[in-house]
């Protein structure tokens, strides 16, 4: 994967399988998002192959691709969410994949009911039920995070993937952020892919850590598999190795 | 490790001051070469008479014919009222032919419906090329001149009062409707299309609701000037609230001249009103 001459990502070799849950950890700019935009089919490799279920994204056809981009959900950094509108309205467009024209109109203008209860059942799922029909703009950045994981919900995706949910939240929240899309992923069997730079939670809540750095994959193995000086690694800064005794050292 | 030092260039006139400058200068050729002296704002011989006569009355605006009318003549005010009537007729038809027309152009000539592959890529600068440069036909012939090319045409038809409103309008607002389009954030339009929405389902939920508050408030400030277009329709005989005015003022009757303007303003800001209170609302 490369942007503007510079791969973004090289040589990365990664298997998922269904249900499993990783977290995606390493310094700012190391490829975690790109990576990600890879496995939702929101971009494409320029050398090498994505395979999602087991079928090639090399040269698929647009509808097979918005089937298959309509079954998993992902909660963007900056959530990506339609400000002006009622949060029901954000989290019903979850399901405009797997729906025609006239029939997202309908849903849109006019929701059925069952629709509607299908929307505060999750809204309730993810803490924030009482918000249903309070425009999105009104609510807290918390809140809207919430709201963005209800729209990836709302799709009955298989795999859920969230790219730095923390990064706009306080502490106890980004905790109870992370909680949620592990305890929600674990409910309904889905495969779970989250980028953190929070290295605790990571290690508190995913079993599987995938280290990457400068567009490489540095570890990919059990969380308490993955040693602290591994990680101290990973986020030193550039021109600087850590040595042993986790000095810094010229390089 | 030497940190790089960031250079400090010399002092000069940026390119933006050069432009700044630029138009400063052309507008003072402009009053120069207008060969305006100031005493053409002093009113000729009997001009003062008119001046005198008319704002005279701004205060004092008829109640009832300042002259004697043939018996039957529909009184002042129920004249001025349906002429007010017809007024806001004409601007709510050529306004919503225009609101239509230029959505739809509008959606043409921003790139909204551009597929995020290459399909359709070599149709593109054709459909671009061919709204905008239609927008550009329509704006630039202003709606009075539609009127006469359409008066000269049809005769004093309503309908083509209200398709020479209706022209320049939608040019107009396609061209706004356009930019507002292409300017609205796009990130909830992409979130929407990386969940397999289709190009027009993401236009619609993810693109248009980013972009409508602004049109919303454009197309009312525009339903505004349609509402004086359309009164100034009649001074070329069209039953709107000019030709009340041209009639009057025809005449000399300043006071009923003003009786229609206070009905004029009262349309113009009883709109203004009434989209505040649509915008504090629904926007807001």
């Amino acid at each position: 994967m490369t942007f503007a001459g510079r791969a973004a990502l090289a040589g990365v070799d990664l298997e998922i399988r269904p249900g499993e849950s990783l977290a995606l950890v390493g310094p700012s700019g190391s490829g975690k998002t790109t990576l990600l935009r890879l496995l939702n089919a929101a971009v494409l490799p320029s050398a090498g192959t994505v395979e999602i279920d087991g079928r090639s994204l090399a040269g698929i056809a647009p509808d097979a691709l918005r089937a298959l981009r309509s079954r998993i959900g992902f909660v963007h950094q900056d959530l990506c969410l339609v400000p002006n509108v009622r949060v029901l309205s954000n989290v019903l467009s979850g399901k405009l994949g797997q729906q025609g024209l006239f029939a997202s109109l309908r849903t849109q203008l006019l929701p059925p009911r069952p629709e509607v209860e299908k929307v505060a059942a999750i809204l309730e799922r993810v803490g924030i039920g009482e918000k249903l029909y309070q425009r999105t703009d009104s609510l807290s950045g918390g809140q809207r995070q919430r709201v963005a994981l209800a729209r990836a919900l709302f799709q009955e995706p298989r795999a859920l993937l969230a790219d730095e949910p923390v990064s706009a939240v306080d502490p106890a929240r980004a905790r109870s952020m992370v909680e949620l899309l592990a305890g929600i992923s674990r409910e309904r069997g889905l495969t779970l892919v989250v980028s953190l730079h929070d290295i605790a939670l990571a290690r508190e809540f995913f079993p599987r850590l995938v280290g990457l750095r400068e567009g490489r994959v540095v570890f990919d193995r059990p969380t308490r598999e993955v040693r602290a000086a591994e990680l101290e690694r990973l986020y030193a800064l550039a021109g600087l190795e850590l040595g042993d005794d986790g000095r810094e050292r010229a390089n | 490790m030497t940190a790089a030092s960031a250079r400090i260039e010399p002092r000069r006139i940026s390119g933006r001051g050069l432009v700044l400058a630029g138009i400063a200068l052309a507008a003072l050729c402009a009053w120069l070469t207008l060969d305006a002296p100031l005493t053409g704002l002093v009113p000729r011989e009997g001009g003062w008479h008119v001046v005198r006569g008319f704002f005279g009355k701004a205060l004092a605006p008829a109640f009832s014919y300042q002259t004697e009318v043939p018996e039957g003549t529909t009184p002042l005010l129920l004249a001025g009222l349906a002429a007010a009537r017809r007024t806001l007729i004409f601007a709510v038809a050529g306004m919503s032919l225009a609101l239509v027309l230029g959505c739809v152009l509008g959606f043409f000539a921003s790139s909204s419906w551009w597929a995020e592959d290459r399909r359709g890529r070599g149709l593109r600068p054709l459909v671009w090329g061919s709204a905008r440069v239609l927008i550009v036909g329509m704006r630039s012939v202003h709606e009075l001149l539609w009127a006469v090319l359409f008066l000269a045409a049809f005769g004093l038809n309503t309908f083509g009062a209200v398709v020479a409103i209706s022209i320049p309008y939608a040019g107009t607002l396609a061209k706004i409707f356009s930019e507002m389009l292409e300017e609205a954030p796009r990130d909830s339009a992409r979130a929407l299309r990386e969940l397999g929405a289709g190009p027009l389902q993401v236009f619609l939920f993810g693109q248009l609701p980013r972009a409508l508050p602004d049109m919303a408030a454009y197309t009312f400030y525009r339903f505004e000037c349609a509402v004086r277009s359309s009164a100034v329709l009649g001074f070329f005989g069209f039953p709107t609230l000019g030709y009340s005015i041209a009639q009057a003022f025809e005449n000399l009757h300043y006071a009923e001249v003003w009786t229609y303007l206070y009905m004029l303003m009262a349309l113009v800001v009883g709109i203004e009103l009434w989209s505040g209170a649509l915008r504090r609302r629904f926007v807001a």
